[in-house]
């Protein structure tokens, strides 16, 4: 056990680390400023987890319709050597009909034993390694690689859908797979941007991955192939080098803010205190937001927590915003209503007039 | 201060414990003979139907149920089934020269049956093709500001409540119910958080897939009997029902809290009801004329979509701004609507019979969007319009100076003293139709700068300048 590990799993305080994968990984990106679940993810935990494991109750729960129809689609797509996939890329005249060259590192490895995860990871870069190395054997299709991305010195393994490149690019592009249906303009706008964000995780990976080889990170570029399944059946329709820079520059500060290193992890907790502890839970600075229900299981205790502390997010983002020169809601009311201590500063006496003044209007409007 | 409305009512709303309206008049047209419809899918598989309950205001549910719909000959038996219904309902709204008004629970329900709507029409049964047709009457008009075609609960509780909770947590439709009416000596967050549990959307809860409707759908698959089968339908049945069966009341009780008379008439509505009867009959003219529904709209088309969405916003605000109290209220706040107090009337004599007429207003707005050039209509009473000429900023007070242009007769009989409201000019929905077939018109031809041609040169017969930059730069 590497120092590092040994510090996360005192900091677990015996629960087993879970694989947070990309997705738990995107998940930091969406709330940047909630160090209780940048703390989770870097300790190797998800919020799920930490529910069902500390608090003792139902984490999120996937339907398994859903699951199935994500499995099926995802073995559609990646089982028999992939050929569903190649299609997808010829047909877009993506792959040249010389550039065949798959390889499945889940059948290189299988299994879900840590030496065959570990196994994965090192076939995943021995490939990546060929294809730099600009060995014309270097695959067209990586399918189900493994990588590992360092988040504040500790090596999170990320398993991706897959990787491709031509013969005559550089690096590879990722490839994302999800099953929800293609609706064109319809399809909803939050589900591609947090699709693209998990892609772009793993292009960090990839980043990282050249930059320790000595190679110019660079060449593993902000754009992202995503597959998404046609309405009603499970025919792919693939969306290659979609712009992710956006999510990537998010994901990329967002793994930068603090706590950015093990040592603040550990600060925050009090000496002895691990992760396996409710009130440690609780203790953590959250960051509750209207998304967060989205995405993480611990969105009802945030919520609880904002609730009782009289946050003015409890009201919405818009509130939050209105409401910042308050602090909270029991002083915004106070400003409303006209009762309590005076203005404190400039800022508030302008947030009460402007509320009693909303105040006058709203009694005009809905008394008629 | 528009932003702070909404924050000062959830602030009320919290410190009540209880919603508290946000309007005094109904903001959604309720027909009488609307009809609920609940549709519940299995998780994943967006274009299907687990479960349906129909039914008309105050009326019980009539509940059908497939026990997998992945089963499409199942899945279509069920979609057949309904087919008559709204058939059937279309056809008398047809007769009686009125629209179909299709309630569902919320934005996500109203999602899906677009989604649906979208599907169905491709398959190749003509029955179910024909479910799909009729649905994408709803589907296309429900992102149509002022559509009364396809109403989701949540949506139009919103219109008239705000509640102590986020925007996003009032699409739970009992959630936002138990805001709006809750239970005496409870707290209400206890109470929001129980209603929480209450599926509302178009999906059932994972855990109660995963503990119950999975293993009877496996059994149901498993069965080696009709009778075995049959039992298993029947347990897929009552599960199902008991949970698309407090949706359905959900939206019932939401169309009767609406309904009732607390909310004052809106006449605003009355030219949205004559809109969307007329949108439903061209609907229904094109069907008739076999005319093909698209997935995606031709380039021509989306562009005169899009056109049409624009004025329907356009035209939707103006006659609200008429005609509904809160949202002149807001316009007032936001500054769409000057609100000010005649303080002069200015006669200017150009001529024999030649008049013109100056109003200057007095307001205290803090905020008014206004510039010299912008053309306002009084809101209340005579037509008249005026031009603005002059905004000048007097302490506290903007005094506005504006020409009539229609309205002569009426502003020569005005004395100073009175406060008026001026806003955007009456809704006109008649125009898309002029607007619509004058697009037409020029894109018939394609424009040289969206094509590859370039018209031909045709020199001015002015002399060319020596320095043509600088002749240009002096445009300036």
């Amino acid at each position: 056990m590497t120092p590092e590990n040994a510090r996360l799993a005192r900091l677990r305080g015996g629960l087993a680390a879970v694989e947070v994968g990309a997705r738990g990984i995107e998940s930091v990106a969406r709330n940047t400023a909630c160090t209780r679940l940048r703390a989770i993810v870097i300790a190797g935990l998800t919020p799920s987890e930490v529910i069902k494991k500390v608090f003792n109750a139902e984490g999120d729960a996937m339907s398994p319709f859903a699951m199935t129809l994500t499995q099926n689609f995802e073995r559609r797509l990646l089982g028999n050597g992939g050929p569903s996939l190649l299609t997808a890329y010829r047909e877009k005249g993506l792959l040249a009909p010389t550039e065949v060259k798959i390889t499945s590192v889940e059948d290189a490895a299988p299994g879900d034993r840590p030496m065959a995860r570990s196994r994965r990871v090192s076939e995943t870069q021995r490939l990546l390694d060929l294809k730099h190395a600009g060995d014309p054997r270097a695959p067209n299709l990586i399918l189900s690689p493994r990588l590992p991305l360092e988040i504040v010195g500790v090596s999170h393994p990320v398993k991706l859908a897959y990787l491709v490149a031509s013969d005559r690019e550089p690096t590879y592009r990722i490839g994302v797979i999800k099953s929800f249906a293609d609706r064109g303009g319809k399809t909803d706008k939050t589900d591609i941007r947090a699709a693209c964000r998990e892609a772009a995780v793993g292009t960090l990976a990839l980043r990282q991955h050249i930059e320790r080889r000595g190679g110019d990170p660079e060449i593993a570029v902000d754009r992202v192939d995503m597959v998404l399944r046609a309405p009603g059946s499970f025919n792919p329709r693939l969306f290659a080098e979609m712009r992710a820079e956006s999510e990537l520059a998010s994901l990329i500060r967002a793994l930068s803010t603090a706590p950015a290193d093990l040592d603040e992890v550990e600060r925050l907790l009090p000496a002895g205190g691990t992760l396996a502890d409710p009130v440690m839970i609780e203790r953590l600075p959250n960051n509750y937001r209207s998304a967060c229900k989205e995405h993480c299981a611990l969105w009802e205790r945030c919520r609880a927590h904002a609730l009782a502390a009289g946050q003015p997010i409890i009201l919405g983002d818009l509130a939050a915003e209105q409401l910042a020169a308050a602090g909270s809601i029991p002083r915004a009311l106070d400003l409303l209503n006209g009762r309590g201590r005076p203005p404190d500063n400039e800022a508030e006496a302008t947030l009460m007039a402007a509320l009693r003044d909303a105040g006058q209007v709203l009694d005009r409007i809905a008394n008629g | 201060m528009a932003d702070l409305l909404h924050v000062a009512a959830r602030l009320r709303a919290l410190q009540n414990g209880q919603a508290v309206p946000t309007v005094s008049q109904r903001q959604v047209v309720i027909q009488p003979h609307a009809r609920i419809l609940t549709l519940m899918s299995m998780a994943g598989e967006d274009t299907s139907v687990h479960a349906a309950a129909f039914g008309g205001f105050g009326e019980p549910a009539q509940v059908f149920v497939v026990a997998d719909p992945r089963r499409r000959d199942d899945q279509n038996a069920l979609l057949r089934e309904l087919l008559p219904l709204f058939e059937d309902y279309y056809a008398q709204c047809r007769a009686t020269g009125t629209f179909p008004q299709i309630w569902v629970s919320s934005t996500g329900a109203l999602g899906h049956l677009d989604t649906l709507a979208d599907r169905l029409r491709f398959t190749d049964e003509p029955e179910i093709r024909r479910l799909g047709e009729l649905w994408t009457y709803a589907g296309e008009r429900s992102p149509v500001a002022g559509q009364q075609a396809l109403i989701s609960a949540s949506g139009a509780l919103r219109l008239h409540y705000a509640t102590g909770q986020q925007e996003a947590e009032d699409e739970h439709l009992l959630a936002l119910l138990t805001w709006i009416d809750p239970p005496r000596g409870r707290d209400i967050f206890a109470a929001v958080a129980t209603a929480e549990e209450t599926p509302m959307g178009v999906k059932t809860d994972p855990l109660f897939d995963r503990s119950s409707l999975q293993p009877a759908i496996d059994d149901f698959h498993k069965a080696g009997s009709d009778a075995e089968r049959a039992f298993h339908q029947t347990r897929i049945q009552h599960m199902l029902e008991g949970v698309i069966r407090p949706i359905y009341t959900a939206t019932q009780r939401a169309m009767a809290l609406l309904g009732q008379p607390r909310w004052r008439d809106n006449p605003a509505l009355d030219e949205l009801t004559q809109q969307e009867g007329d949108e439903f009959e061209r609907f229904m003219q094109a069907r008739d004329g076999g005319h093909f529904l698209p997935y995606h709209d031709s380039a021509k088309a989306g562009a005169m979509k899009i056109a049409a969405r624009e004025r329907a916003v356009t035209n939707v605000e103006a006659g609200m701004l008429r005609h509904d109290h809160a949202a002149r209220e807001r316009g007032v706040v936001k500054g769409s609507v000057l609100r000010g107090q005649l303080v002069d009337v200015r006669e200017h004599h150009l001529g024999p019979w030649l008049f013109e007429y100056d109003l200057v207003l007095s307001s205290h707005q803090d905020s008014l969007h206004l510039r010299p050039g912008d053309e306002l209509w009084l809101m209340d009473g005579a037509k008249l319009s005026m031009e603005i000429a002059e905004i000048e900023r007097r302490g506290p007070f903007t005094w506005v100076t504006g020409r009539v242009g229609d309205g002569k007769r009426a502003a020569k009989k005005m004395s100073v003293g009175p406060t008026l409201d001026f806003g955007p000019g009456a809704p006109n929905w008649r125009s898309i139709g002029l607007e619509l077939g004058q697009m037409s018109i020029r894109l018939t031809n394609e424009p040289w700068t969206h094509g590859d041609l370039l018209p031909p040169a045709t020199p001015s017969l002015h002399p060319k300048p020596a320095n043509l930059r600088a002749a240009i730069e002096d445009l300036t």
